[in-house]
């Protein structure tokens, strides 16, 4: 009663981690869509919405495109629609102390693992907290 | 607290057809996740909860619920913070259970 594979990742205390993670995904997957986990509503990942609101969010969800966005919520996780939904979770802020995000794929790829390395570095973690 | 798991009418079915419940340990696909039995804190109203747990929507359709004993160990992640898993097959015994219905129902 699980699916997806779990990759974990850290961040230095104080960043704007859900800014930065949308601020990648854009040029990532530039029609994405972007849906907070507790809400019904999508919304294009441009959209002043999320830009304004999006930062805000702990548990969200960014779709490939509309289209990925549709099948994810007719079928929920099937073979069609693999990896074309990225679940993000971040950690609680704890003062001093490295800040954990979890990020939920369906399949390591090399375009995936990438944009692991890419957000991993733009976490800029502060050796001197591992 | 109350744990839920959550099925297909086949896995209900099976589960439910004995007095104590025993949910089988399986390894999740793909093989990321430790072999076991997985249970969630997330109760049937929760917003995309075959998207948070990665599921087809035809793999909740039913749910147990029962008494959490503090047996269950968390997932690491982010995701522990509502999903668990027994390494081994899990019993529950009928004073512990709570419900056994379709998801749809609201009672």
């Amino acid at each position: 009663m699980i699916g997806g594979i779990d990759i974990i990742l850290q961040a230095s205390p104080g960043m704007p981690l859900a800014e930065l993670i949308l601020g990648r995904l854009r040029s990532f997957w530039p029609s994405a869509v972007f849906q907070d986990a507790d809400a019904a509503d999508q919304y294009p990942i441009g959209d002043p919405s999320v830009l304004i609101h999006g930062g805000a969010s702990r548990e969200f969800f960014i779709y490939q495109d509309r289209n990925a966005a549709a099948v994810w919520a007719r079928q929920g996780a099937v073979c069609e629609n693999r990896n074309t939904m990225l679940h993000f979770l971040i950690g609680p802020e704890t003062m001093g102390e490295l800040q954990e995000i979890t990020v939920v794929c369906d399949e390591r790829t090399k375009e995936i693992d990438q944009l692991i390395a890419d957000l991993q570095d733009t976490f800029h973690v502060d050796l001197a907290l591992v | 607290m109350e744990i839920y798991h959550y099925t297909d009418k086949k896995g209900f079915d099976r589960i439910r057809a004995t007095v104590d419940w025993c949910f089988l340990a399986g390894q999740p696909v793909p093989r990321d996740h430790p072999f076991g039995a997985y249970f969630t804190t997330m109760p049937p109203g929760t917003r995309n909860l075959a998207l948070r747990i990665r599921v087809p929507n035809n793999k909740i359709t039913h749910l147990f619920s029962f008494l959490d004993v503090g047996d269950l160990t968390r997932l690491r992640g982010g995701r522990g913070q509502y999903v668990f898993y027994s390494s081994n097959d899990y019993t529950v015994v009928k004073k512990r259970q709570v419900l056994a219905r379709e998801r749809g129902e609201t009672s």
